[in-house]
């Protein structure tokens, strides 16, 4: 079963109360026609509910077998049994089929396998009921694939799974039946093969989700950005970029296509300036950056929305209206002989919640009390306020509800609309896809194929499989 | 205003913590709480050499804090205000031994000499972090034997102390044109006004300027702030130099303060036991997590801290209860920032 809203729809605060998380104000819940009070959660896993939250709660430095068994381990005596633990633990793994090594030690397993052991730590206490919050947030396509093939064998095991998410695609391939909220109420429930996307769509935002941008005719003007053979070793891996060669003119949006961690963090950063290149140029309007600093660059009239907004975009502790100048707080129009302009750092910071949409009660507010959209939409108007020739967005609307994505889609066509450059670097395949004028798609650190507008789906995968056109 | 007070709330609980569970142990030696605290109190207050003693404290007390503040800004950790004080310290020594200079000059000169000591002592430790790697929790700490040493070494064989019982600078006196002035009333030098003024000017810097501003994106987030091009390397490094700056005015106002050779002498011998001001440079630290980091409210901590210091000396025998006192109530205090500071910092970097 799946619950599908967008951000804020209140689908985790539902799925707390059940798991005695939070307490609930009004109403009942029932498990086989029992009424029942879930206190904490250790009401709950005793009805038999197990619950997979987004950020894990593995002990790094414990391997997976001790992990699965923390706090219920089978003891003799208060000693606790390796060997019992160990027959108890595989006698699961075969019975549902999640494969895990059980002897490495937590900290060094990939995302999908730490995933995996928290599901398995669930169903060793005994959970008929497997609560699963966002689960492919923190997923790369391939682990969710696995992750759908485990959650199959659970159902197909008679486990129960509630599949919370917001994204479409996830729910009609995973689940059964689909409950839909919004603004704190369900909407809709129905079975999955009952169900559309634009059946889903509609009820889950409420309107019609037109993904249509008005692009304005192709016609790509000078050259801003200027990639060649560019290759970028870094400390953990060899040829992390490996010979790209490509361009951004004005009024294009060139995607950058392909699966996480195929060399995408690490052209964006030296293109930035943050890391140095081990070979080929990078040239802006002509001029050779390589060898220029992150603020030489940032003065060659680029804006950057980076990768991760609350790592790499904001500073969580600033106020939005300090978070609007970072990197131009020192320059003539918010400073005056090395203070800060108080009044013109204010007025910007109003002009640029105001034109962005951003809600909020004041330019006071912290960046970390906004919601990722809204901090998103601080980010992606400091960086388009200073009206930028080359704009590089990197993952700018991942994580977002549907709402704010087309809102910063659409700035992000705009963009392009009125003449700048966008280098939109995404592992979102519709969004490239929806917005991109030419598509280069990175495989391993490599460029394996360019595209057009238009490209179907199914050309644009071959390419992100790493089967290229040549 | 009230966002300032609602973070005083917690030092405020801690205080009040430290200050029950003292009561209690001094209950259990079989002291009455009530008679110590009275006579702590009256002692640091009521009399004029508490008073002066008070300030006094006070004054190098903010100084050392702001000296751990500054830095921490910017993210990284200055362990070494008491190393950095004594190179300034001997630097003011130096100077008033071998180099003659008329009155009015002479002390602004000592003065600015012992900040670039100062400051470039620290700077060391903040090149390290920076460029190379190296924790300055770490490297401070090490410097400051190393500037007690060389300390030691210059009272010894240049300046030319005599070894008696213990190494005094027989000859080296402070004529009163070579002191800081002195404040009216309180017998104490105006150095704790300086302190004042130095903790407001902090305050200034760190909020409106903009390289206080790049200071705290750089310890607030390193990457975001990078990645907008301003330079944490750079900016650590310059922290560290105002931090080192305060600590370096902070020891030539401890011995340009004394105003007679013998207290001098006096300093100097705590040296050779390791704690040249009488740890003060480690109080500071204490104190500014007191003042959660708060250049005007290290002034407040300071205070509290500078009462407890001076009323030692009236309660007499039983003055380990004080000391007992402060240390649970820096423990209290410090046991939630200081948790958070270690796991802040120990998710960026592995410790050496």
């Amino acid at each position: 079963m799946g619950i599908l809203g967008e951000n804020g729809a209140g689908k985790s605060t539902l799925m707390n109360v059940l798991y005695g998380l939070y307490s609930l104000d009004s109403g009942t819940i029932e498990i086989e026609g029992q009424r029942v009070r879930m206190r904490n959660s250790k009401d709950a896993i005793e009805r038999g509910l197990g619950m997979v939250h987004q950020a894990f709660t593995l002990v790094p430095n414990l391997t997976v077998m001790e992990n699965i068994v923390l706090g219920s381990e089978p003891a003799r005596a208060g000693v606790i049994d390796r060997r019992e633990s160990r027959k108890e633990v595989e006698g699961l793994i075969r019975q549902v089929g999640l494969e895990v090594n059980l002897d490495e030690l937590a900290e060094d397993l990939p995302t999908g396998f730490k995933q995996r052991v928290e599901i398995l730590k669930a169903l060793f206490r005994g959970a008929k009921v497997l609560i699963l919050d966002e689960p492919t947030a923190v997923l790369t396509p391939l682990e969710s694939e696995e992750l759908f093939r485990s959650i199959r064998r659970l159902t197909e095991g008679g486990s129960t799974v509630i599949f919370i998410t917001h994204k479409l695609k996830e729910v009609m391939a995973i689940t059964n039946r689909i409950t839909i909220m919004r603004r704190g109420k369900v909407v809709a429930t129905m079975n999955t093969k009952d169900a559309t996307f634009d059946i889903l769509a509609n009820a889950m935002v409420g309107r019609n989700v037109e993904r249509k941008f008005s692009f304005k005719p192709y016609e790509p003007g000078e050259t801003l950005l200027e990639v060649r053979d560019l290759t970028v070793h870094t400390k953990r891996k060899q040829n992390a970029v490996n010979r790209c060669s490509f361009s951004v003119r004005a009024g294009e949006i060139v995607g950058v296509a392909g699966v996480e961690g195929n060399g995408q963090t690490e052209l964006v950063e030296t293109i930035m300036g943050l890391s140095k290149p081990s070979g080929g140029s990078i040239q802006m309007g002509g001029k050779p950056t390589s060898e220029l600093s992150t603020a030489e660059i940032l003065k060659l009239s680029v804006g950057h929305v980076p990768e991760d907004r609350a790592l790499n975009g904001l500073i969580l502790d600033f106020s939005i209206a300090e978070n609007t100048v970072l990197g131009t707080a020192s320059s003539p129009s918010f400073s005056n002989r090395g203070l800060m302009a108080q009044r013109k750092i204010r007025d910007f910071a109003n002009r640029i919640v105001r034109s962005f949409n951003v809600s909020t009660s004041g330019i006071n507010v912290k960046a970390r009390n906004l919601s990722g959209g809204n901090q998103q939409k601080v980010i992606v108007g400091r960086e388009l306020s200073g009206q930028p020739h080359l704009l590089i967005a990197h993952q700018p609307t991942r994580g977002l509800d549907v709402a704010s994505t087309e809102y910063i889609q659409s700035l992000i066509v705009d963009a392009r609309n009125s003449g700048r450059g966008v280098l939109l670097v995404s592992a979102d395949f519709d969004e490239i896809l929806d917005l991109s004028d030419r598509i280069v798609v990175l495989y391993e650190g490599k460029i394996i194929g360019e595209l057009k507008r238009g490209a179907g789906i199914g050309e644009l995968g071959k390419l992100l499989g790493g089967i290229g056109a040549q | 205003m009230t966002g300032a007070l609602k973070s005083a709330v917690p030092s405020l609980i801690a205080l009040f913590l430290g200050l029950a569970v003292a009561s209690i142990l001094m209950w259990i030696l079989g002291l009455n709480p009530f008679n110590v605290f009275y006579t702590l109190f009256t002692g640091a207050l009521t009399t004029p050499f508490g008073q002066s003693s008070v300030l006094t404290y006070m004054g190098s007390y903010t100084l050392f804090a702001l000296a751990f503040i500054i830095p921490g800004k910017a993210g990284i950790w200055n362990v070494g205000a008491q190393g950095q004080a004594i190179l300034g310290g001997i630097t003011v020594a130096l100077i008033v031994t071998f180099v003659p200079l008329p009155p009015i000059i002479w002390p602004l000169f000592a003065i600015i000499a012992a900040i670039v000591v100062g400051a470039l002592w620290s700077a060391v430790s903040g090149v390290l972090e920076a460029y190379r790697n190296a924790s300055a929790i770490v490297t401070t700490i090490m410097l400051n034997f190393v500037a007690a040493s060389i300390a030691s070494f210059l009272l010894l064989w240049v300046i030319g102390a005599k070894v008696k019982y213990v190494p005094q600078t027989s000859y080296l006196t402070f004529g009163s044109e070579t002191t800081i002035p002195t404040f009216p009333y309180f017998n104490t030098s105006i150095m704790f006004i300086v302190a004042i003024l130095v903790a407001i000017g902090s305050a200034f810097f760190l909020a409106r300027t903009t390289l206080g501003y790049s200071i705290r994106a750089t310890g607030l987030g390193s990457r975001p702030a990078e990645s907008k091009g301003i330079n944490p390397k750079t900016m650590k490094v310059i922290a560290m130099i105002i931090g080192g700056a305060v600590a370096g005015l902070a020891g030539a106002g401890d011995v340009m303060s004394v105003g007679h050779g013998c207290y001098l002498v006096a300093c100097y011998q705590d040296g050779f036991a390791g704690g040249w001001f009488g740890g003060e440079g480690f109080a500071g630290i204490a104190v500014a997590l007191v003042a959660a980091n708060n250049p005007i409210g290290s002034v407040f901590s300071a205070v509290f801290f500078a009462i407890l210091a001076s009323g030692t000396a009236s309660v007499g025998q039983n003055v380990y209860v004080v000391w007992a006192m402060q240390g649970i109530i820096i423990l209290f205090m410090a046991a939630p920032a200081l948790s958070r500071g270690i796991i802040k910092l120990g998710g960026r970097r592995k410790w050496i």
